[in-house]
């Protein structure tokens, strides 16, 4: 049903990586008119080979007409192989008692719909299939997603706490906590995030040493330590106010994808501040200046 | 031919022996009758289509299983791209949603993205998706992503090729 060829005899592996090539071919730009008259030549070969390109032709045409934004959303919302093992088995769970019901009843669909959840008062600690200690803190729900190419915390409402652990796979992937109000990549190793009603505050307890000291270079990059002399107010290497592409630099140990983002070394972290729909923060957003 | 006719009355006691478990076994799994009767009508289907069923072996319960399993996740698969795809429709604006026969094409063309993209690696995932969906040249991405040309076509001609395969 998905596609109409002829199901059962299959085509030759070579013939299709050639029709691959004929494809990355045509598709580049760079075609000369000899290449249309060797490509039919090629057709002609064998009954295999005209199928071949039918097919691509076909996959060609239909990519064309796909709204490419749509579908790019679409794909991305996809479950990780290891979420959809666990909405698997979620099926099992559906006999919940009545009193989550009633619960669930009063929270919004995303946040009932998340991966993990706590309810108001509760405290929840939990480890991740790649060795990461989580810990929800009271009223938050988050959305794990732990894929081969990276690792991703949605944080729908709430606050987390993470202390990563040495991740088991073989490719170094990327921890990435995302909030409505935009991207963090983690390089520390514990670190809070709390979704605020106009924005997300981050802290950093603990970074890469190399970064926590500012002696090591001048680097924009690295993180004053806890006694430098910018901790009373916001660093310089941080930066002011800035859009997006600058803030991953601001943001010592993250990179942010953000409108907005600014970050102070506070008394024991870096807290960073960032948002997407305001061009800066409300004052009681900035972190109490410690003492 | 004699022996089509043969092999569509194997078939036939194949599907009155087997059809009542096989069904049952596929409505536990998906909690669902409707679909359960629509797999277990594939799952003959893909046999005749695949093999005669003159070389079913002695136990046809384990290759009807087999089969039946595999169309189970292949089923799941399509309902999270379904339910993936709804979720996007539901966030944008409703004068950005497709006529509902474009958005049959385009569930069909997810369907099989996804089938290919779950078994190459991330980053020819990634170049794929830039050329095809985000409609970048082969030369931004490679600037994009900081690799030559010739890589982008690499990966390019795997993501291909992986699709013209896909059955």
């Amino acid at each position: 049903m998905k596609t109409s060829h002829a199901p059962g005899a299959d085509l030759d592996q070579a013939i299709l990586l050639e029709a691959a090539d004929w494809m990355v071919l045509m598709q580049s730009g760079e075609a000369s008119d000899s290449d249309h008259a060797q490509l039919e030549r090629w057709q002609a070969i064998s009954p295999d080979h005209e199928e071949a390109w039918r097919r691509a032709e076909e996959l060609l045409g239909a990519l064309d007409r796909v709204p490419g934004k749509l579908a790019r959303g679409a794909l991305s919302r996809l479950p990780s192989p290891e979420r959809r093992q666990i909405l698997r088995l979620g099926l099992l769970l559906l006999a919940a008692p009545t009193a989550s019901w009633l619960a669930l009843r009063h929270t919004p669909w995303r946040e009932w719909s998340a991966d993990l959840r706590t309810a108001t008062g509760e405290q929840r600690t939990l480890d991740l299939a790649d060795g990461t200690r989580l810990v929800l803190n009271t009223a938050s729900a988050v959305n794990v997603s732990l894929t081969a190419s990276e690792r991703r915390l949605t944080l729908l409402t709430g606050e987390i706490l993470i202390t990563t652990g040495s991740d088991p796979s073989p490719m170094s992937r990327p921890f990435i906590v995302q909030t409505s109000h935009g991207t963090l990549r983690a390089l520390g190793t514990r670190f809070s995030a709390r979704r605020l009603e106009n924005a997300t505050r981050a802290a950093v307890f603990e970074g890469r040493w190399r970064c926590a000291r500012p002696t090591r270079g001048k680097s924009p990059y690295s993180m004053p330590a806890n006694n430098s002399p910018f901790r009373r107010r916001p660093s310089r290497q941080c930066g002011p106010w800035m859009p997006a592409p600058p803030c991953g630099r601001a943001a010592c140990c993250w990179s942010a994808t953000c409108r907005w983002a600014n970050c102070w070394p506070n008394w024991g972290a870096t807290i960073v501040v960032f948002c997407a729909a305001t061009r800066r923060l409300p004052d009681s957003l900035s972190p109490a200046p410690s003492r | 031919m004699p022996s089509t006719e043969h092999a569509a009355k194997q078939l036939h006691s194949l599907y009155s022996d087997h059809h009542g478990w096989l069904y049952g076994w596929l409505r536990r799994k998906l909690g669902n009758a409707c679909d359960a009767a629509d797999l277990a009508h594939d799952t003959f289907l893909r046999l005749f289509v695949r093999r005669l069923p003159g070389d079913l072996g002695d136990e046809p319960r384990a290759l009807l299983t087999h089969i039946a399993k595999g169309l189970v996740i292949d089923h799941w698969r399509r309902q999270d791209v379904e339910r993936a795809w709804l979720d996007t429709l539901a966030s944008v604006a409703p004068s950005e949603v497709p006529s509902a026969e474009a958005q049959v094409l385009i569930l069909d063309v997810l369907y099989r993205i996804e089938a290919v993209l779950r078994d190459l690696p991330p980053r020819t995932c990634e170049i794929f998706l830039l050329s095809q969906l985000e409609g970048l040249t082969y030369q931004r991405i490679a600037e994009r992503m900081d690799v030559s040309l010739i890589t982008v076509k690499r990966h390019m001609r795997t993501a291909f090729a992986a699709c013209l395969a896909l059955r």
